[in-house]
């Protein structure tokens, strides 16, 4: 029940501020609709760089919007309510990021279809691609909200964010990019599957605690 | 739910036991970063009572809150507990909660005055009576602002819905943590938050608040100008400044 309150919060709240999470997803589109009028109608090249640019745009995309995710609670002093409260401070990190990923991530997914008009991709060369976004966006989700709960008290120094974060999300986005042409070569996507799945288990399984640890700091400064 | 608690199978028979233990501070110290404001602050707060932290701004009046609150860690960790229970274990404790009221008021600016409150209650009690919202809001006179953005309030309007949560049904909430609260208020409402206050305490609460203002109710007091460490610096010297006026 409580859960669902402050579920029913972060929804509300994404819906009033949408100007935040509007603009990563329209840089996404951006990106996707620019780099085929750069490089010109040669469909051959369009067709082998388009799961590079997807997966790159993506995932610049998460780390433009997550600068803010915990900023206002800091400043108004929602987290020391949460965290004076009986409320787990894991479980709302978790329900935070949660909702700002079905506002990003979940939405780059279905975004990702308009590689079929623009870079002339097959629908199942498309759907492994959404695939791979499903599973991918989500642990860097996580990655990148990390580095954000650790700099939220640094105001203004949102170049730490890309910093911290990208050195992590690299090994997804090597994996992730590779899917698409292994199903190309007409071998198994699983193992890539299972090694993307992996990283969001073991991500939703530590990252929250870690999240957790690096608000609380931020109170003491 | 978890009932675990160190050395006492008292309160899992009697679930609210530790309502009649008192809170002590045991030779307290406070420190802001690696610089030392109080040492050896100690009281005993028994069930019923209302302390009032006095002391010169800057002396620790709100980090002492924040302590209490359990934001800030402890150099020791025995010397502020709950009857037998450290800080680190209140909230083990059955049906245990407490209202913190800061300097953030834990309004998010883009929410209406009845949202703010519902999440804000929730997340002690899960779901709340809606009516209950409406009275707490007409017992601090902002009754129909229910569904205004805060952002729209002015500053002493955010500070009465931020109060307006003593008025919720809230009998768990033992222990009220107040910073300042008296800030911004305009003459008319004291009298209504001094009797809220003191009904609190009569009820068996305990309140434990900071002003500058002497307050017309009755209360202990706990001047922290007394635990000053006393530094080289003009820290104390402005401190002494004050209370000789």
């Amino acid at each position: 029940m409580r859960v669902a309150g402050v579920f029913r919060r972060e929804l509300r709240l994404r819906y009033k501020s949408s100007a935040s999470w509007v603009q990563s997803i329209v840089f996404f589109i951006m990106v996707l609709v620019l780099f085929p009028l750069a490089l010109g109608a040669n469909l051959t090249l369009l067709h082998q760089v388009a799961p590079a640019v997807v997966w790159v745009a993506a995932l610049l995309s998460i780390l433009l919007g997550v600068d803010t995710l915990f900023r206002s609670d800091l400043d108004d002093g929602t987290l020391e309510q949460i965290v004076v409260s009986r409320f787990p401070l894991t479980q709302w990190a978790v329900i935070k990021v949660l909702v700002h990923w079905m506002s990003g991530g979940l939405l780059l997914v279905a975004l990702s279809g308009l590689v079929v008009p623009l870079y002339g991709l097959s629908m199942t060369e498309s759907g492994t691609l959404a695939l791979s976004l499903l599973v991918g966006t989500p642990t860097l989700t996580l990655l990148a909200a990390l580095a954000a709960a650790l700099t939220v008290p640094l105001r203004g120094q949102i170049m730490l964010i890309p910093l911290l974060a990208l050195p992590l999300q690299l090994p997804i986005l090597i994996f992730a990019t590779g899917m698409v042409s292994v199903m190309q070569r007409g071998e198994s996507i699983l193992p890539i599957l299972a090694l993307l799945l992996a990283g969001m288990i073991l991500a939703g399984l530590i990252l929250p605690w870690a999240m957790a640890a690096a608000l609380r700091l931020s109170l003491q400064s | 739910m978890k009932n675990a608690l160190p050395r006492s199978g008292t309160y899992e028979d009697h679930p609210k036991a530790w309502a009649c233990q008192p809170v002590i501070a045991d030779s307290l110290n406070i420190q802001r970063g690696d610089f030392p404001l109080c040492i050896g602050i100690s009281f005993v707060l028994p069930a019923g009572h209302i302390l009032h932290i006095k002391g010169p701004n800057g002396v620790g009046k709100t980090t002492l809150l924040l302590l209490l609150a359990g934001l800030l860690p402890f150099d020791r960790a025995n010397s502020l507990r709950w009857g037998e229970v450290s800080r680190s274990d209140w909230a083990d404790m059955p049906n245990w909660s407490l209202l913190y009221l800061g300097h953030l008021l834990g309004l998010n600016a883009a929410l209406t005055v009845a949202e703010n409150l519902t999440f804000l209650e929730s997340l002690d009690f899960g779901q709340m009576q809606p009516d209950a919202i409406a009275s707490a809001l007409e017992a601090v006179g902002l009754s129909g602002y229910e569904d205004v953005r805060v952002s729209k309030l002015s500053v002493g309007q955010r500070r009465r819905v931020s109060l307006s949560r003593l008025w919720l049904p809230r009998a768990a909430h033992e222990l009220w943590l107040l910073d300042e609260p008296l800030t911004a208020l305009d003459s008319t409402f004291l009298p209504v938050l001094m009797t809220k206050l003191s009904a609190h305490a009569e009820r068996g609460g305990r309140i434990i608040l900071t002003s500058h203002q002497p307050l017309p109710i009755h209360t202990e007091i706990l001047d922290l100008s007394c635990y000053v460490v006393d530094h080289d610096t003009s820290f104390t010297d402005v401190a002494t400044m004050e209370y000789a006026e």
